[in-house]
């Protein structure tokens, strides 16, 4: 592994809730609508509680291999086909996650600022940051994702709290929406929405703090799923059922909503400023995250040299969705669904195999 | 040889292809020295010590293999982050070896040297002044003065001064040297041939005599305005301190003025600055070594720091970062700034400048390096971090809500000075929805009779600001104010009337500029006012997201930024341990810990309860004893304040 600046746990933790939370400012309650009904916010409860179960199973998995990452490891368990298969899974999610999402936060910029300007150019300037910013390695994605968190977490808050005068409550009932059978396989199904927490498996190797990634897990998990939880909570009292299905960015069209006197008028502008810097971050961890598991796959020294030929990749897919509500599904319905099996069945498989083949225990060979 | 084989285009193609490679390679000039060939490097401190210089009877290969030898010495310390190190050992070096043998070791005087400056000084007094004579040019040079006279000793003994006029005191020279040494110097009754001894013991009234036995060491030292005494049969020369040269007296600081504390900066003279410093750190741990940097320059360069509390990889980082500085010029803080930062394509500054000695005595105080050069009155502190870029001395000086109160000012101004008309240019031209209404319709009106879009209007008022700003710094005397007030309101009013500019962009562009001004550091300001324009031309391209990816991508930069190691957003991101001395400024007592970045050999400022008397008031109190001041009453509620602040810590 390329010898990159060891990150600290509150970096790391920032870095994993922003990853996992900054799909709430595109179409994500759209979608748990869509599964959940009046029970939206139910589904990322469910989805957030397996994806930890996942993340147990990935944690089992690399404490077997000290010192290395989910890409060695998988590959130490299953061998040289079946680690590249599951590594090739892990960055086939990172990757369609880093391109569906520059052409949602390019639809969303395009939508809500520049209408005029060609979708082309909003997206290749969005490519030129993540670039940067992968350019210059996990160090610095983590520490603006730290620097960041203040500013995501405030903007959350007050967006909520500024709509709490335009939500009506008493649209969550029924509170189980469509059953809670259905509920929870909907939200098993799904849990890839938080198949990012990965990310921290990949970058083990990185942590200051290896023997804390469990914590940092669990951590990052219950801050992300909070947010979903309260905010999915907020825009389906803001946009009851059945509206919210025809609602692709419920965080904006719920800022327009924001009335705060007669001076200070249309501040989603605002609110779009900051959810444009997270996207920025969020694009860069899953950029840096892609090029890294294919950096570990192939055993390169540097990400940096694969940088070019993945900015143009991601271009060239991001246009490949006809429109909005195209990739919107295709990142919901088959990235988020079929992920969950490479982020959290994969390992388990390969956990398996590893117990198989060496015992309980870490691998003292 | 390749155009004989060839032909002439080979030769051409041979030659370019080696001009190329060699831009990959560096080969140290002939006659560049090494670390290990120095032996003059002493301090102008005036460390009395004997530079052991032998004839080098060494082979090439020997001397090659100890210079690799030093230089691998020399780069043990890598740039890394240092915040990740450990350095809570002592350095093993003693402060007072660290002052002279150091400097002498790893501190060459850089660049060419001519041979004759390194021999040694021969018995024959005409020898030895013949090649000073030879390496001063004297005869030449003008200001070169060589004196020679005699010694009355029976039989007389040759003797001669030289000195540079101008650096070297008259009055000293006549009085102290040449008077004691013609004419009251009895030496015809001593029985003794170690006339020098006797010089040096019975005839120098100067306070600081150095011995010198080589010729490099007496140029220096002459250069620097020491006079030389060459004796004849002796091969020791003695230099006196002799320096006096016009110098402008301590004035009130210009760039880092202050209402409330000390209303003293450095000046040109090294030796005055380091006083001034001395007089606030009183402490024999403080320590000033001596480096040489410049092949023509020679300028001394202090490196200043506290022994046994600053980190010792970090003094180190510094040295070797200067004395790896190779250039033939260096007179001022701000050139040398510019060979020792980490990242010379970022416009944030990585130094902070300083021309307070109680600014820089504070940083020192707190693990800091501080680095000096003779003729510059402006000091570097090293590290710099974003955050105490925006601290000015007087935020201490202040109690501390007025002193947090004016970092809130200046980060408000900071934000200001970059966003203010790009926010505006955003507003006018992408997003009108979220101007007020009234506000809206109030700039349609102002802005129906000017000809311009918003952006040429904004860029001709940010242009002549600058020029009102750069031709008002020009010009001379008391005319440089008064033509930026007259400036800025007549060519603001006179923009108006003549409808190139909408009123509500004066007031913009003005606001902007005091939110420059407000920024105490001179380097931070003039970044902002780059990064300003950067950010007009993305809002006027992009709007709101031009700037949101600006940012982002300044936010990158920044948090990935390092100064000699100490990551630029610390101690915020990554997060360490501090006394919450960042953008905001905590009491004073409860500033017990150094910034952890610095990782200083000893964290601990002050102790837990460093306002100790409140801790004596709540014993007397608790055993039931008046104060008998009076304030019995007053008194009453001090034990619930100690215990409040022994407990809330």
């Amino acid at each position: 592994m390329a010898s990159e600046g060891k990150i600290g746990t509150r970096e790391a933790i920032a870095a994993t809730v922003y990853f996992l939370s900054t799909k709430l400012l595109i179409s994500f309650p759209q979608h748990m609508a869509e599964m959940g009904q009046t029970a939206a916010w139910i589904v990322p409860i469910v989805s957030f509680a397996v994806a930890t179960l996942g993340f147990l199973i990935i944690v089992a998995l690399i404490e077997r291999y000290p010192g290395k990452g989910i890409v060695e490891a998988s590959e130490e368990a299953g061998g040289p086909v079946l680690g590249l298969i599951a590594s090739l899974g892990y960055f086939a999610f990172f990757f369609a996650t880093t391109v569906l999402l520059i052409r949602e936060f390019s639809e969303t910029v395009s939508t809500a600022l520049l209408p005029r300007t060609p979708l082309s150019v909003i997206m290749a300037v969005f490519i030129i940051a993540t670039l940067v910013a992968v350019y210059n390695g996990l160090e610095a994605v983590t520490r603006a994702a730290s620097l960041g968190m203040p500013l995501i977490i405030g903007t959350l808050i007050l967006l909520n709290l500024m709509l709490l005068p335009q939500s009506n409550f008493d649209v969550i009932f029924p509170l189980f929406g469509p059953g809670i059978w259905k509920l929870i396989y909907n939200g098993t199904v799904h849990s890839g929405i938080a198949g990012e927490v990965m990310f921290l498996s990949v970058i083990a190797g990185q942590l200051d703090e290896r023997h804390k990634v469990k914590t940092m897990g669990l951590i990052s998990l219950s801050v992300a799923a909070s947010f979903m939880i309260v905010s999915t909570l907020v825009y389906s009292a803001v946009f009851p059922y059945p509206l919210s299905l025809h609602i692709t960015y419920p965080g904006y069209e719920a800022s327009t909503l924001i009335y705060s006197g007669r001076f200070l008028q249309h501040i989603e502008v605002a609110f779009v400023f900051l959810w444009v810097i997270s996207a920025c971050i969020h694009l860069a961890l899953s950029g840096y995250t892609a090029t890294v598991i294919i950096r570990d796959m192939l055993k390169l020294p540097s990400h940096k040299p694969l940088l070019p030929a993945f900015a143009i990749l991601g271009f060239t897919f991001a246009l490949v969705p006809s429109d909005v509500p195209q990739a919107t599904h295709v990142d919901f319905m088959t990235v988020k669904t079929y992920g969950g099996l490479a982020i959290f069945v994969m390992p388990l498989i390969l956990l398996l195999i590893a117990r198989l083949k060496t015992g309980p225990g870490p691998d003292r060979r | 040889m390749c155009s004989k084989s060839g032909g002439p285009y080979v030769g051409l193609i041979g030659m370019s292809f080696q001009k190329i490679i060699s831009l990959f390679l560096y080969v140290p000039p002939e006659g560049e020295t090494g670390p290990c060939e120095d032996t003059g490097g002493e301090s102008v401190a005036g460390q009395q010590e004997i530079q052991e210089s032998q004839p080098d009877t060494r082979s090439p290969r020997q001397r090659t293999k100890n210079r690799q030898k030093a230089r691998s010495r020399l780069n043990r310390v890598r740039p890394k982050q240092l915040a990740g190190l450990t350095c809570k050992t002592p350095s093993p070096i003693s402060p007072g070896v660290l002052g002279a043998e150091t400097s002498s070791e790893i501190s060459p005087v850089i660049g060419k040297i001519d041979s004759d400056e390194m021999k040694p000084l021969m018995k024959n007094l005409d020898e030895n002044l013949n090649a000073l004579k030879k390496i001063l040019h004297y005869g030449t040079n003008a200001d070169v003065v060589v004196r020679e006279f005699d010694i009355p000793t029976i039989p007389v003994t040759k003797a001669s001064i030289i000195f540079i006029d101008g650096l070297a005191g008259r009055d000293t020279i006549d009085f102290a040297i040449l008077e004691p040494l013609m004419l009251i110097s009895n030496l015809a009754d001593r029985e003794t041939e170690d006339h020098l001894e006797l010089v040096k013991r019975r005839l120098l009234p100067g306070n600081q005599v150095t011995e010198r036995n080589n010729l490099r060491a007496i140029v220096e030292d002459v250069l620097s305005g020491a006079t030389c005494l060459l004796i004849e049969e002796s091969d020791i020369a003695l230099t006196i301190e002799t320096r006096s040269w016009e110098h402008r007296s301590i004035d009130k600081p210009s760039a880092e003025m202050v209402v409330r504390g000390p209303q003293e900066a450095f000046n040109e003279t090294l030796k005055n600055n380091l006083a001034l410093i001395r007089r606030r750190m009183r402490t024999p741990d403080f320590v000033i070594e001596m480096l040489k940097i410049g092949t023509l320059s020679r300028v001394d360069c202090a490196v200043l720091y506290i022994e046994g509390l600053t980190n010792p990889e970090l003094v180190d980082e510094v040295k070797r970062r200067i004395s790896e500085t190779r250039s033939d010029h260096i007179q001022d803080t701000g050139i040398l700034e510019q060979f020792i930062e980490e990242n010379p394509y970022v416009l944030a500054p990585q130094t902070i400048s300083t021309e307070r000695p109680d600014r820089m005595a504070a940083f020192l105080a707190e693990g800091y390096v501080g680095i000096m050069l003779d003729g510059s009155p402006f000091a570097l502190v090293l590290p710099a971090t974003f955050w105490s870029l925006l601290q000015s001395a007087e935020d201490y000086f202040l109690r501390w809500p007025f002193g947090a109160f004016l970092r809130a000012v200046r980060t408000l101004a900071l934000i200001l000075a970059i966003f203010l008309p790009a926010i505006y240019l955003a507003l006018t031209n992408f997003h009108p929805e979220m101007i007020p209404t009234d506000l809206l319709l109030a700039i349609a009106a102002t802005r129906e009779k000017v000809p311009f879009p918003t952006l040429v209007e904004v860029l001709i008022m940010e242009i002549s600001i600058e020029l009102i700003r750069e031709a008002g710094v020009r010009m001379p005397g008391i005319i440089g104010p008064t033509l930026g007030i007259v400036g800025a309101l007549i060519l603001g009013q006179a923009a108006v009337a003549a409808s190139i500019v909408s009123p509500i962009l004066v007031v913009i562009v003005a606001i902007t500029a005091l939110g420059a001004f407000a920024v105490p550091n001179f380097n931070m300001a003039f970044a902002i006012r780059l990064y300003r324009f950067v950010y007009i031309v993305l809002a006027a391209v992009l709007g709101f997201y031009g700037v949101a990816i600006g940012v982002f991508i300044q936010l990158v930069t920044y948090v990935n930024l390092k100064s000699f190691g100490v990551p630029y957003m610390s101690p915020v991101v990554p997060s360490m341990r501090s006394s919450g001395d960042a953008l905001f400024r905590y009491p004073l007592w409860k500033s017990e810990i150094r910034p952890s970045f610095l990782k200083p050999q000893q964290e601990v400022r002050q102790p837990h309860v460093s306002r100790g008397w409140v801790k004596e008031q709540v014993k007397t109190n608790m055993n039931g004893t008046s104060q008998g001041n009076g304030l019995d009453e007053s008194n009453k509620a001090e034990p619930e304040k100690a215990k409040g602040e022994r407990h809330g810590k």
